[in-house]
């Protein structure tokens, strides 16, 4: 996680960094399984510099506004798309099962002709 | 920033009321309170959280329970309350967590935390960012606007997200940056 190209360190840097940098601790302490590291990690950034402070709070800010929306009827009719849509689904999972049958023979066959 | 963002909530003493100069001293108390004591009440939470995220948002809710004192005497005497104040915040996030794991079909917290007077500026303001976010959320990308809502909505982790919509975690996040991003372009433009 901590790499220079995901602008997760950049202490010094222009304003675009700093936002970069609050995009991905943000999405880092959202994921809903960060470790200790990443917590201690984020916590130094955070505390670096004020504008990492209000870059991050901005984004906070976001988060909490959307969550007021969450029960809002075009809202709810988005979230139902999208879980339907992403839904595991029983024909998917049997279609990649045959793919997987279909694959090997194809494969098996293929090593019985090379030999 | 999260400050005045929920301390508009529960309509505190509006500063326009108090003198410029006394506002200009309370803040200047309220700030220093925030820069000697911030690491200190982070690590208190933090230890007993353990999610760095929810440390983050007790602390600032103790800073916006500060910032509601209206006198800068009372603020100053505040700091000796600071950890009660700190271990309220705390009983109350726990309160709020029973709440929430015994009533599963309530997804938010913050819908409980509702203001319900809001003052018609605030319905004005609300209705013309709940568009602004509408749009916002239609204009992403399919797979931006799946990833945010299945993890802000449905309270996903970017692992579950992740097998649903089948693409590695760490697409997921990227994908989470850029809907934030454009939400926040959006929200703020």
């Amino acid at each position: 996680m901590m790499s220079d190209k995901t602008g997760l360190q950049g202490r010094a840097g222009n304003n675009a960094d700093v936002e970069k940098a609050a995009g991905n601790w943000f999405a880092v302490m959202r994921s809903g399984s960060g470790t200790e590291q990443e917590a201690d990690d984020f916590k130094i950034w955070y505390n670096a510099d004020p504008r990492h402070q209000k870059a991050y709070c901005e984004l906070e800010k976001v988060w909490e506004l959307s969550g007021d929306f969450a029960e809002k009827a075009e809202v709810r009719v988005l979230r139902e798309e999208v879980l339907h849509k992403t839904a595991p689904s029983h024909f998917i999972s049997r279609f990649r099962l045959l793919a997987f049958i279909i694959a090997a023979i194809l494969i098996a066959a293929f090593l019985f002709m090379a030999l | 920033m999260k400050i005045s963002a929920l301390s508009r909530k529960s309509s505190p003493p509006s500063p326009e009321r108090l003198p410029a100069k006394k506002t200009e001293k309370r803040t200047s108390v309220l700030i220093n309170i925030v820069s000697r004591y911030n690491g200190a009440l982070f690590r208190y939470f933090r230890k007993s959280t353990h999610d760095p995220c929810d440390a983050e948002d007790l602390t600032q809710e103790v800073y916006c329970k500060l910032a509601r004192l209206e006198d800068e005497e009372v603020l100053a005497k505040t700091e000796g309350y600071l950890f009660r104040i700190a271990s309220n915040v705390l009983r109350d996030k726990n309160r709020r967590d029973r709440v929430r794991a015994r009533d599963k079909s309530v997804p938010y917290d913050d819908a409980l935390e509702k203001d319900p007077f809001p003052s018609p500026e605030q319905i004005i303001d609300g209705r013309e960012q709940y568009g602004y976010f509408l749009k916002a959320l239609k204009d992403l990308s399919p797979r931006a606007r799946e990833v945010f809502v299945l993890s802000r909505f449905e309270g996903l982790t970017y692992r579950q997200i992740a097998q649903r919509c089948g693409i590695s975690v760490n697409t997921v996040k990227k994908h989470m940056v850029k809907a934030m991003a454009g939400l926040k372009a959006a929200l703020e433009g």
